[in-house]
């Protein structure tokens, strides 16, 4: 039992089981992850099951400190490529995921100029889209940027550089 | 005339605020992924092989409801013969564990993990699990859940190595030090797992003590 006694001293975090960092912060959060979700897959019901299964995931694996939201939403960009990449192998993705805008509703609602640069954001390469959305949709710095799509700073910078100029060859002179 | 960078912005946010906000709860941990069928679900069962942490002990206690310990049993996926391991899973191609960024793990790291593994004081001997196995005993201890094993084959499997440990040696170390090794997507100390179903491991619990101990380390990532 040597070793139950020495397992017994490490310090019992004070919050209980699920943990109310864990309901905090999916209270605060949830909403902005599935809306940033929402822009890497597409539409909200894909959106809504990869933060889901996000949070699913983070029962009992709740560190303080270490559970940031930079690392939660570095999940939801793994479980939305995750989501791409099985859809890519069922049915072709382009067919389906090439629209940012999912309904007749929606596209009312956002207007023709705007859908056309999210048709043109759908169709980029999966990391310039998400260095795209995480720069000029939750405004992150660079170093922030990196944290979450775990590559080097300066990756990032060339990343959305590319993206950008990407973009301006397709939206042409409307840009 | 608005530059493509306040495009960018005004369109994302226009599209990203018409998502309104249906008051989800919560979800459960892990257990109603065996229910469903969508292709995340079946990721997230799969992936429960692999994850393995205080919420598979969680699951395990007596008061969980019946369903949920499937896919507990199948987490803790002990040797056949049913002696404590550190288990070393490896990333995928398209792995969702965090530190799984940038792919499967290459021929090099592998090579570089076993001499690792083999090399701690703590090792006894190394070995190596393929999909096709794990996928045997996933089947076995999963037996009577027709719908999870049609859900999963061997491809949704991870690799993983097997560590012995010496006796009395620290489990937990040997399972931290491969969690910080490059292309390792989870390592679990398969000790402390037992540990957590034991009538001890269930006083500690009662009693509010210890609960949190790692059994699991997360890969650190490249």
């Amino acid at each position: 039992m040597d070793g139950e006694i020495l397992r017994l001293e490490v310090p019992a975090p004070s919050a209980s089981y699920p943990g109310a960092e864990l309901v905090a912060f999916y209270r605060d959060h949830r909403l902005s992850l599935v809306r940033l979700a929402v822009l890497l897959v597409g539409d909200p019901e894909t959106a809504e099951d990869v933060v889901q299964d996000v949070f699913a995931r983070l029962h009992g694996t709740w560190r303080p400190g270490v559970t940031t939201l930079a690392y939660v939403r570095t999940c939801v960009l793994n479980g939305s490529r995750s989501i791409l990449r099985r859809r890519a192998v069922a049915l072709r993705w382009r067919e389906r995921v090439t629209d940012l805008v999912d309904s007749a509703e929606t596209a009312a609602l956002i207007g023709e100029s705007r859908r056309e640069v999210l048709l043109a954001l759908a169709r980029l390469p999966r990391r310039q889209r998400e260095a795209l959305v995480l720069r000029y949709y939750l405004d992150l710095p660079d170093a922030e940027i990196a944290e979450i799509m775990r590559v080097r700073q300066s990756t990032v910078r060339s990343t959305t550089a590319r993206a950008l100029a990407r973009l301006l060859r397709e939206l042409g002179d409307n840009a | 005339m608005n530059s493509i960078e306040d495009r960018l912005r005004d369109a994302m946010t226009a599209r990203a605020d018409i998502v309104e906000d249906d008051y989800r709860p919560l979800p459960a941990p892990q257990s109603r992924r065996a229910s469903r069928s969508s292709p995340v679900k079946i990721a997230a069962v799969a992936l429960a092989v692999a994850v393995t942490t205080f919420g598979v002990i969680r699951l395990l206690a007596p008061s969980g409801p019946r369903g949920e310990s499937t896919v507990a049993m199948s987490m803790s996926d002990m040797a056949p013969s049913g002696t404590p391991e550190v288990a070393v899973f490896l990333c995928r191609d398209d792995d969702p564990f965090p530190g799984c960024e940038g792919g499967a793990i290459t021929r090099t790291e592998r090579e570089d993990l076993r001499r690792a593994l083999e090399a701690r004081p703590e090792t006894e001997s190394v070995a190596f699990q393929d999909r096709r196995q794990a996928w045997e005993n996933f089947r076995r201890t999963n037996k009577d859940d027709h719908r999870l094993l049609q859900a999963i084959g061997p491809e949704d499997m991870p690799e993983s190595f097997r560590a012995r440990i010496r006796a009395g040696a620290d489990f937990s170390a040997v399972a931290r030090a491969a969690s910080e090794l490059p292309g390792v997507s989870n390592s679990v100390d398969q000790a402390c797992l037992l540990d957590g179903m034991s009538p001890w491991g269930v006083v500690k619990r009662f009693l509010g003590v210890g609960e949190r101990e790692r059994c699991s380390f997360p890969g650190k990532g490249r």
